[in-house]
């Protein structure tokens, strides 16, 4: 039994000499990683035929060669990603691909198919960062971007920078997917095409229903990033009644969205939001009068910036931000509630802001 | 022309022979027996005045010159109570103590004569007798005790087993005063006659444990029991495995530790480490260090122990299937620099690990075989030289190297060697699973390894005790988490002890 075990075993050992290929299909196919081109970045743009997808490396050989870049048309972006193998000896890998940029022609006309090619793709990550480029294309601002080094150079340093930025962040395409099936709006980065090919960020797409309907810019922008509690980075100046500017450093943001209901009627939205901050700058006396005056300034600052997101959620009668779920987490018992009677466009909005100086760093008081 | 037998069948028995020296005791058929033996000698003394003459067997080298003169010689030549024609009276008073020889026995039988001649006793024969008088007068020429060379001591005692087996039962015994510990011995190899002893301490040993040594012991039917192999292969019940089942030390500390455990000694004459039954896998990963170290260091000492078990497993399947078939599990940047230092090297990624495994595997059989400084220089010039030119020749790529070397560093952590290097041939073959079948391959390897482990045994105790076995998260976490000595109340269940309680 042993014996005929063992001579088992050893034809075993020589099937793979039988010649018969589909013997093994079941085990995966191997490829040697020198033998691969890592694709960093993916922009897809519209055409009229279907897309056009651009896929960049990054730039190779500590810079001493540029990226190298993929460009093909087809009518999804499988097909174009496919048809890609096709161009150099290489096997294009898109398990690397680290950014996913959409030109606004295509974001206009709708995100999913895009996000959704990630999500199936076997390659792809939804880890993967989602861009949208306004006032452009992906495909173009790629190009232009290998010019100076690579998109994917620019736009890694932008995602470690983003922390650095008050009004931009970084966004994955898993969730902004898991915003789209909460409630199909979102918002994502967006970016513009600077001088000298330089990608730049440039506030956030709004997303409605799976397709771009705005921007938010600007202190809206920055009321989204308070919302989310992205504000490590924020430094405002305000007017000091008794005389003179100081430079706040907010340090820490949390807001709460409560539903404001009279019975069963949803009647209102309350944003409840505490801001911590630190005095950066202030060339004079920071007694408990002015840090007191300073505390309501900053409150005054960031109500400003709630109301402008709120009013732009309005406007383009969306649900960017997701204040809907939010709003339901704080009262998830009136869920269904919040649920059939939303209407932004209905109801009062209340933003309430309490700040408090942290550090005022006055020597002078010792 | 002599030909040779091929088939099992056709072997010629080979009978124990009982007794292996037939006929009668004499003098003359000791002659025989060691004709052509260049050190055996006799000698012929008249005793006292009454001239009877009596033969005096010795084997040169084997026995102490100055004691068969001090303790045999001169009283046979000198002591006036050994005078007397009545020779049958004169042989009794020597058997009874007349000569001052410590250990004395009357021999009646061939074997035991010659047995005890080998072993260094000499022999007296007297005219008409048909038993022969033995002296135990073997020369103590034996290595000093010296620190065990290949585990090193930082705190704890000094002292190593040598090879001779009364030493080490006398290290043993200064280290166990208990009068429970039991020393049985049995002769092993026809042709070596090796003493072997079994050592357990009574009340606290298993005695199924004990009684199973002894029986495989007796089983064992071989010319010699030379090399720690000839034991250890006959000492186990599975040899289809290159996992140890019985652990050896050189330490007596750590070998009485086992004992006062409840596990069951055996010390071989000529042998310089005891053997400890039954062996698991926990046992083999702890250090003898380590119940010398504070109880917070051994517990990370032991986790890194674990953790290098699986990287000297792992790494160099896990590089294969990362590099070969899941590359998006590689950070991108390790990646680009893979593939850039990948670039100009000709070979596959499973044909480079294959040829820096097998060259750590040369270097290091070269280094152990030479002598200690040419085999450091060797460690040296191949490791450092040889590497780095190969890396500089593009015929392997750094990343493949620094993969190995760390595999190779990690598998050096391991307290028994034999564990580390069943561990290296486990690797070869999960690196040739990853390079057929990436992970998949790497985690069917790794299920036939838990596989083959689990249904191991040693002496009735699973292998992979505690982790296997039933006994729970607990004591499988008391195997790796080395608990302050004073909350340890019990011995290990595993072993079945009868005593299980060690403190109150």
């Amino acid at each position: 039994m042993r014996r005929s075990g063992w001579m088992v075993l050893l034809l075993a050992a020589f099937l793979p000499l039988s010649g018969c290929k589909e013997t093994f299909d079941f085990l995966p196919y191997a490829r040697e990683i020198e033998d691969m081109a890592l694709m960093r970045t993916l922009g897809v743009d519209l055409t009229a035929e279907g897309v056009r997808v651009t896929a960049s490396t990054g730039i190779q050989a500590q810079g001493a060669k540029p990226p190298t870049i993929l460009e093909e048309e087809a009518r999804s972006i499988s097909a174009a990603c496919l048809s890609m193998q096709a161009q150099g000896a290489a096997y294009v890998f898109y398990g690397h691909v680290g950014q996913l940029l959409l030109g606004e022609d295509l974001a206009r006309q709708g995100v999913r198919p895009a996000l959704d090619y990630v999500m199936r793709d076997i390659e792809m990550r939804l880890e993967t960062k989602l861009y949208v480029l306004q006032g452009g294309e992906a495909g173009a601002a790629i190009q232009a971007a290998a010019q100076e080094d690579s998109a994917a150079e620019q736009l890694e340093a932008l995602e470690a920078d983003a922390g650095l930025l008050s009004d931009f962040m970084n966004r994955t395409v898993e969730e902004v997917l898991e915003d789209l099936e909460e409630n199909g709006d979102s918002f994502v980065p967006a970016l513009t095409l600077g001088e000298n090919g330089r990608l730049e960020p440039a506030g956030y797409a709004l997303i409605q229903d799976g397709a771009l309907v705005g921007w938010a810019q600007g202190e809206a922008a920055m009321g989204i990033n308070l919302l989310q509690g992205w504000v490590d980075a924020d430094v405002l100046e305000v007017d000091v009644p008794t005389g003179g500017r100081a430079a706040l450093r907010l340090v820490g943001a949390k807001t709460r969205v409560e539903p404001v209901l009279e019975g069963e009627s949803l009647t209102g939205l309350r944003l409840r939001c505490r801001v911590n901050a630190n005095l950066a700058e202030y060339d004079g006396a920071a007694d408990e009068a002015v840090l007191t005056a300073l505390e309501r300034a900053l409150e005054e600052r960031c109500r400003a910036r709630l109301t402008a997101v709120a009013e732009l959620c309005r406007t383009l009668e969306g649900d960017f931000v997701q204040f809907a779920p939010r709003a339901g987490r704080s009262a998830p018992w009136r869920w269904s509630a919040i649920q059939e009677q939303w209407n932004p466009a209905g109801w009062n909005l209340d933003v309430v802001v309490e700040a408090e100086l942290w550090r005022g760093y006055n020597m002078r008081e010792h | 022309m002599e030909e040779y037998p091929w088939t099992e069948t056709d072997v010629p028995p080979h009978p124990r022979r009982e007794p292996r020296f037939p006929g009668a005791l004499s003098v003359e058929r000791v002659r025989e027996i060691f004709r052509d033996c260049a050190d055996f000698a006799t000698r012929r003394v008249e005793i006292g005045g009454a001239g009877v003459p009596v033969t005096l067997c010795y084997i040169t080298g084997m026995v102490k010159l100055e004691r068969v003169s001090e303790y045999v010689l001169r009283p046979l030549a000198q002591d006036d109570s050994l005078e007397g024609d009545n020779r049958r009276s004169v042989y009794r008073r020597m058997a009874e103590g007349a000569l001052y020889n410590l250990i004395t026995a009357e021999r009646t039988t061939l074997d035991q004569a010659v047995n005890d001649l080998i072993a260094g006793w000499c022999l007296l024969f007297f005219p008409g007798e048909s038993g022969c008088l033995s002296f135990f007068v073997a020369t103590e020429d034996k290595r000093s005790i010296s620190p065990p060379e290949s585990e090193t001591v930082l705190k704890g005692a000094r002292d190593g087993f040598v090879e001779s087996l009364r030493t080490n039962t006398s290290l043993v015994r200064r280290h166990l005063k208990a009068p429970e510990l039991k020393i049985k011995e049995q002769i092993v190899g026809r042709q070596s006659l090796t003493m072997v002893d079994v050592l357990y301490l009574e009340g606290i040993a298993n005695p199924e444990t004990v009684r199973a040594v002894e029986e495989h012991l007796a089983e064992i039917d071989i010319d010699a029991a030379l090399a720690t192999g000839n034991l250890e292969e006959y000492l186990v019940d599975r040899t289809g495995t290159p996992f140890p089942l019985v652990q050896y030390t050189e330490r007596p500390d750590r070998f009485c530790g086992g004992l006062s455990e409840g596990r069951v000694g055996l010390l071989a004459d000529g042998l310089p480490l005891g053997y400890l039954m039954p062996g698991t896998v926990g046992s083999f990963l702890r250090s003898g260090q380590d119940k010398s170290s504070n109880w917070m260091l051994a517990t990370m000492l032991t986790l890194l122990r674990f953790l290098c078990v699986l990287v000297t497993l792992l790494l160099p399947a896990l590089y294969i299937a990362m590099v070969t078939f899941h590359q998006e599990m590689i950070p991108t940047r390790l990646a680009l620099s893979i593939i850039a230092a990948k670039r100009d090297v000709p070979f596959q990624t499973v044909i480079e690990v294959l040829i820096l495994l097998i060259a750590f595997e040369i270097l290091q059989e070269a280094g152990l075989r030479l002598p200690q400084s040419i085999g450091q220089t060797v460690s040296i010039i191949g490791g450092l030289v040889v590497g780095q030119a190969a890396v500089e020749a593009k015929i392997v790529s750094p990343a493949v190297l620094i993969a190995v070397a760390i595999a190779g560093i990690a598998g050096y952590t391991m307290p028994s060697q034999e564990m580390a290097a069943a561990l290296r041939l486990w690797r070869f073959l999960l690196a040739l699973l990853a390079s057929v079948a990436g992970l998949f391959g790497v985690t069917g390897g790794l299920a036939a390894l838990i596989f083959h482990l689990a249904e191991i045994e040693s002496y009735g105790v699973p292998y992979l005790a505690p982790f296997a076995g039933g006994l729970g998260l607990r004591r499988a976490g008391r195997a790796v988490v080395r608990l302050p000595l004073p909350w340890i109340k019990l011995r290990e269940r595993t072993l079945k002890t009868p005593n299980r309680r060690k403190q109150q």
